[in-house]
C-alpha cells in the first residue's frame, strides 16, 4: 500500500515537472524568437510632427541643429505683409548620447526662453511583435525676459515652466504613421485668470506619406482642464515635410506662433475660425 | 530596466531644481496708485518695445508720452486686454491680468508721471 502510494506521488511530481521543463524549453524558444524580431522602419521622418516631437531620435553620436521660424498672423495680409514684419525664430541642437537618448538646447524669440530637453526610447515597434513605440519626453524653459524690475518678488524658480511627455506612435504602413501624446505641464509661475500651474493635455498627430521625398503632417492637442478664456486655444497645425537628403524641412501652419513645447500645449492664441494663423518652418540639418 | 532606472534618475533631478509655483500678482503685488516710472515703463520695457520702438511699428513705446498717446488715441488698452480693436498685444501671449490692470488703472488715474 505504502509503495503504492510513493508511486502515485513520485509519478504525480514527475508530471509537474515535465510540463514545467516543456514550459522552460517553450520560453527559451520564446525569448530566442524575440531576439529575432525585426524593429519597423520609423514612422516620422522628421524630429517634430509641426510643434510636437514625434517618436525619432537622432542617432548615436549624431548632431542636428534647428533653425524654426514662425512669421506673424497670416490673416492680417498686407498690414504685416502675411506675417513677415513679425517673425519669431528659434535656434537650438540636439545631440545623440545613445540610439536611445538624446539631449537638446534652444532659444527663441518670445519671452526668449531657453528650452532644454530630454528624449528617451523605451520601447521599439516590432514586425509580428511589439506593436508600438514609446518614446519619453521632458522640457525645461527658462524664460530670460522675467525682470526684478516688473516683478520685484521674483525669484529664479519662477522662471521655469517644465513638461512632460509620453510619445506613442504606430506605423500602420508605409503611409500612415499615428501618434498619441499625453502632455503634462508645469508652470511655476501662471496667471491664474487665463491659465492653470499645472495643464493636461492630448496630444495627436500623424503623417501621410505622398513620395518618398514629401508627406503631410497634422496635429491637435486638446487641453484636458484649461480654465474658461477667450484667450488660449488648443494646439491645431498642419505641415508639409520636404527631405532634401541632408535636411528636412518642414513648412507648418500653426495656431500658436511660439515654439516652445509649454507655449505650443497650453499658450496658442490663434484661432483657426478667427483670425490668429502663422506660418513658419522647421530646419533641420545633421550632422 | 536600466534604461529605465537612468531616466528616472535623470527625471527626478530635473524637477528637483523646484515645481513652486506663484502667481504674477504675487511677484508684483497690485498698487493703488502705479506712476509710469515705477510700473508702467518697465512693462513696456520688457514686452513691447522690442518691436514698438524708432520708427518701426506704431506706436512708438519707449517714452511716457509715447505710452499716453497710445492709450489716449491708438486703442493700446483695448489692443492688450481683447481682440476686438485687432490683434491682442503683446504677440505670441497675453499679458498677465495683474499687469493690464495696472496700466488700466494708471490710464484711470491720469498717467501719473513719477
Amino acid at each position: 500500500m505504502k509503495v503504492k502510494l510513493f508511486l502515485s506521488v513520485a509519478f504525480f511530481l514527475s508530471i509537474i515537472c515535465h510540463v514545467s521543463a516543456q514550459d522552460d524549453l517553450l520560453k527559451e524558444l520564446d525569448t530566442i524568437k524575440s531576439k529575432e524580431k525585426q524593429t519597423e522602419t520609423l514612422g516620422f521622418k522628421g524630429l517634430q510632427i509641426c510643434n510636437m516631437q514625434s517618436t525619432k531620435l537622432t542617432a548615436k553620436g549624431e548632431w542636428y541643429v534647428l533653425i524654426s521660424h514662425r512669421f506673424g498672423d497670416l490673416t492680417e495680409g498686407f498690414e504685416n505683409f502675411f506675417g513677415l514684419d513679425d517673425a519669431y525664430t528659434k535656434l537650438g541642437a540636439i545631440y545623440g548620447v545613445t540610439n536611445w537618448f538624446s539631449v537638446g538646447a534652444s532659444r527663441q524669440t518670445n519671452n526668449k526662453i531657453y528650452e532644454l530637453t530630454l528624449k528617451y526610447r523605451l520601447k521599439t515597434q516590432e514586425v509580428d511583435g511589439f506593436p508600438v513605440t514609446i518614446v519619453g519626453y521632458n522640457t525645461m524653459d527658462i524664460n530670460t525676459n522675467l525682470s526684478t524690475d516688473q516683478y520685484p518678488n521674483l525669484q529664479f524658480n519662477n522662471r521655469l515652466a517644465y513638461t512632460t511627455q509620453l510619445l506613442v506612435s504606430r506605423q500602420f504602413s508605409d503611409k500612415i504613421s499615428l501618434e498619441i501624446n499625453p502632455i503634462y505641464i508645469h508652470k511655476n509661475l501662471y496667471d491664474e485668470t487665463t491659465e492653470r500651474k499645472d495643464q493636461f493635455a492630448v496630444g495627436l498627430g500623424g503623417r501621410y506619406k505622398f513620395t518618398k521625398r514629401l508627406s503631410m503632417n497634422l496635429e491637435y492637442a486638446p487641453r484636458i482642464n484649461a480654465p474658461e478664456s477667450e484667450v488660449y486655444h488648443n494646439l491645431l497645425s498642419v505641415g508639409l515635410d520636404i527631405d532634401t537628403g541632408g535636411h528636412i524641412f518642414q513648412m507648418v501652419f500653426s495656431n500658436c506662433q511660439t515654439m516652445n513645447d509649454v507655449y505650443a500645449f497650453s499658450n496658442a492664441t490663434g484661432k483657426w475660425n478667427g483670425g490668429g494663423i502663422y506660418f513658419g518652418f522647421n530646419l533641420y540639418r545633421v550632422f | 530596466m536600466k534604461k529605465i532606472k537612468i531616466c528616472l534618475t535623470l527625471l527626478s533631478s530635473v524637477f528637483i531644481v523646484s515645481c513652486e509655483s506663484n502667481t504674477y500678482s504675487e511677484l508684483a503685488p497690485p498698487t493703488g496708485n502705479p506712476t509710469y516710472t515705477a510700473n508702467i515703463e518697465h512693462i513696456m520695457e520688457h514686452n513691447c518695445i522690442s518691436c514698438h520702438s524708432g520708427t518701426s511699428q506704431y506706436p512708438n513705446l519707449e517714452t511716457y508720452d509715447g505710452v499716453k498717446n497710445a492709450c489716449t488715441n491708438a486703442n493700446l488698452i483695448c489692443r492688450i486686454e481683447s481682440q476686438s480693436c485687432g490683434a491682442r498685444m503683446p504677440l505670441g501671449g497675453s499679458l498677465p491680468q495683474t499687469d493690464i490692470d495696472m496700466i488700466k488703472l494708471w490710464a484711470a488715474n491720469g498717467f501719473v508721471k513719477e
